[in-house]
């Protein structure tokens, strides 16, 4: 048979790890490119460090009074401490903790969610399609606000009472985005070829269409992510979310409710408000640069 | 080639492939697409079959429903004897089947998964269906790669890398890891350059022969076509117009689409530029309401009354005088022996 015809500057060891780094290599080159979401992702890093870490870093206990009431921020109190006299920095980084918990695991569970229902009805498509998409269109259509609140009414508010909350409501965006990537996958003939190979249908479903779909799963999570953090902020400051004495951003806010604490005791509401800030900012700008660095037809 | 010895591997009987139109405000089934409307072939045991029509004509919808890409409407496929309809029910059975009855795609493009290295691309089928063993896969896809021609350093990288004759080569090798008998090759060429082209059409035969494959080409080109098969069958909207050696058929095409389709190929030689040529007008019928009586008679130069509303059989065109072996020579056009002699 004749000599090979493969251009021999471009020769690589044979291997797997090789190329798949070159892979990953091309979308962090092109990652790099948005300096704001570079910036972004330090910003994150910095808070989720600080978040894990709070147990060593926090100089007090969070439910600890460990001072005297709402006093303004001091050498030993760097952020002030609250009405009932607790360390307003040690809670801020539990609440952190706690709120980036919330946010990662509601995100998981609705991409888990969504991914499934999307696969499924775009795969299937027909009556599954049919059932699946109406269903979502349903979920999708309730004021979202409301229907959380009434869950949260239902059900014990609570860290995982929440959590689970959000991450159902959370699904459909991502189940119609996959089902919308399946319908235009399955018809390709890479999928054919494994149909034709007698590949079974968890392959076709999770080793074929699932990975070229991972990109835009990715870049949408990033937005859940953060609406999830934001909702959990929300429902907490109105008392449905996570309950005291456990902090969160959102129910160190509640405290803000006051007209005295909001002109006379910024530093009750200021700092929580803008680690939210901060996430919520980070994380989009992030998504957006991912969009850029994981879409195949960006260039270079 | 020794004929007594030759057996059908694949063969079609009537068959038929129907697609729903619908419309209407309450969306109801207002027509049916003809793709495919009664088709009978047989393929035999290491010989190739072309299958030749314009664009639409029904060529690609018989080679989905070949390797179980879709579902005849009606009519059945025999492999080997066996009604695959019938296997259907029989999931072991047909998963062995499945894995004899391959195909080459023509996009060599999308045929691979943009996401996955080649090593993943032409392990997981052959490991998955026990045709190598976790410890000697790498040998056999090294195998593989030589007989396509490709070396063994593509194996760590992905698609994208390659030249569109390179995925096409790692096309072919994907579809005989599984050890097939039958390949359909879905206009494995018409996406390339022609220079490529030549090389995937050597590379089809050198391998036909060498693995004593069965192929159906399917293609619109009839030179490639030509090269590539033993025996030809031309269609034109949904129907096989004429059948037979390829030889023949080149040489002395007796229907008078198979005639226009012949005189389309250009003559790269200048001093055959004044031959003559029926180049067809129009375009090719609408496979909803297909033309009465025989289909191609608005585009036949020769359609005579008799031709709007007489559906013409399949008949063999008498040897000797048009065919050049003994060889079998269907047209479905009853005028074919007459149009010759006026010339």
């Amino acid at each position: 048979m004749k000599k090979n015809r493969i251009d021999e500057k471009n020769k690589k060891p044979p291997g797997t790890d090789l190329a798949g780094e070159s892979y990953l290599h091309m979308v962090f080159r092109r990652f790099r490119r948005h300096h704001l979401a570079a910036v972004s992702l330090i910003v994150l890093g910095v808070i989720v460090c600080a978040a894990l870490l709070s147990p060593v870093i926090a100089p007090y206990e969070p439910n600890e009074i460990a001072g005297p009431f709402a006093q303004a921020p001091s050498r030993d109190f760097w952020l002030g401490t609250d009405q009932i006299g607790r360390d307003m920095f040690s809670r801020l980084l539990y609440a952190t903790r706690i709120s980036l918990l919330v946010g990662v695991m509601a995100t998981a569970i609705s991409t888990v969610i969504g991914v499934l229902l999307g696969l499924v009805a775009g795969y299937f498509g027909g009556l599954a399609d049919m059932i699946i998409m109406r269903f979502t269109d349903m979920v999708m259509s309730f004021p979202y606000i409301l229907l959380v609140l009434v869950a949260a009414a239902i059900f014990r508010p609570g860290l995982w009472n929440i959590i689970l909350i959000l991450g159902f409501v959370d699904w459909p965006g991502i189940a119609r985005l996959v089902r919308g990537n399946v319908l235009g996958l399955r018809e390709t003939n890479f999928v054919k070829g494994s149909l034709v190979a007698g590949m079974p249908l968890r392959h076709i479903l999770f080793s074929e269409i699932l990975p070229n779909t991972v990109a835009p799963i990715l870049v949408y999570a990033t937005s859940v992510l953060a609406l999830s953090i934001l909702d959990e902020a929300a429902l907490s400051f109105l008392g449905q979310g996570v309950q005291p004495p456990t902090a969160s951003l959102g129910n160190m806010l509640n405290g803000a409710q006051s007209l005295t604490v909001l002109t006379k005791q910024p530093w009750l509401w200021l700092p929580p408000g803008l680690v939210i800030v901060c996430i919520v900012i980070a994380i989009n700008f992030i998504g957006d640069a991912l969009r850029d660095a994981l879409d195949p037809n960006g260039g270079r | 080639m020794n004929r007594e010895a030759m057996t059908p591997l694949i063969e079609v009987v009537d068959l038929k492939k129907y697609y729903p139109v619908r419309g209407g405000i309450i969306p109801h089934t207002t027509g049916w697409v003809r793709a495919v409307d009664g088709v009978s072939f047989s393929v035999m045991r290491a010989q190739t079959l072309g299958l030749v029509g314009e664009s639409g004509c029904g060529k690609s919808t018989i080679g989905r429903q070949l390797v179980g890409l879709e579902s005849p409407t009606e009519g059945s496929i025999f492999y080997d004897g066996r009604d695959l309809a019938a296997l259907q029910k029989k999931p072991e059975e047909m998963r062995q089947i499945r894995t004899k009855l391959q195909m080459i795609f023509q996009d060599p493009y999308s045929s691979l998964n943009p996401r996955k290295h080649i090593y993943e691309i032409l392990a997981q089928p052959m490991l998955y269906h026990g045709i190598s063993q976790k410890d000697t896969v790498r040998r056999d896809i090294r195998k593989l790669l030589n007989m396509v021609g490709l070396p063994e350093t593509v194996l760590g990288r992905y698609p994208h890398e390659f030249s569109g004759g390179q995925r096409q080569r790692i096309g072919i090798a994907k579809a005989l890891s599984l050890n097939p008998e039958f390949i359909v090759c879905d206009e494995p060429v018409s996406a390339l350059d022609v220079s490529i082209q030549a090389q995937i059409l050597n590379l089809l035969k050198e391998l036909q022969k060498e693995l004593k494959l069965t192929l159906l080409f399917v293609g619109h080109g009839l030179g490639a076509v030509n090269y590539v098969s033993d025996r030809i069958a031309v269609m034109y909207l949904g129907r096989i117009v004429e059948y037979g050696d390829a030889r023949d058929i080149f040489v002395h095409p007796a229907h008078p689409y198979t005639q226009a389709l012949l005189d389309a190929v250009p003559i790269p030689d200048p001093g055959e530029k004044d031959k003559p040529r029926r180049l067809l007008e129009g375009e090719i019928g609408s496979n909803i309401n297909p033309p009465a009586g025989c289909r191609f008679h608005p585009r036949c130069p020769y359609a005579l009354p008799l031709c709007r509303t007489q559906e013409p059989q399949m008949q063999k065109i008498p040897s000797g005088k048009t065919a050049l072996a003994a060889g079998e020579h269907y047209a479905a056009c009853p005028y074919c022996s007459n149009i010759k002699e006026k010339e």
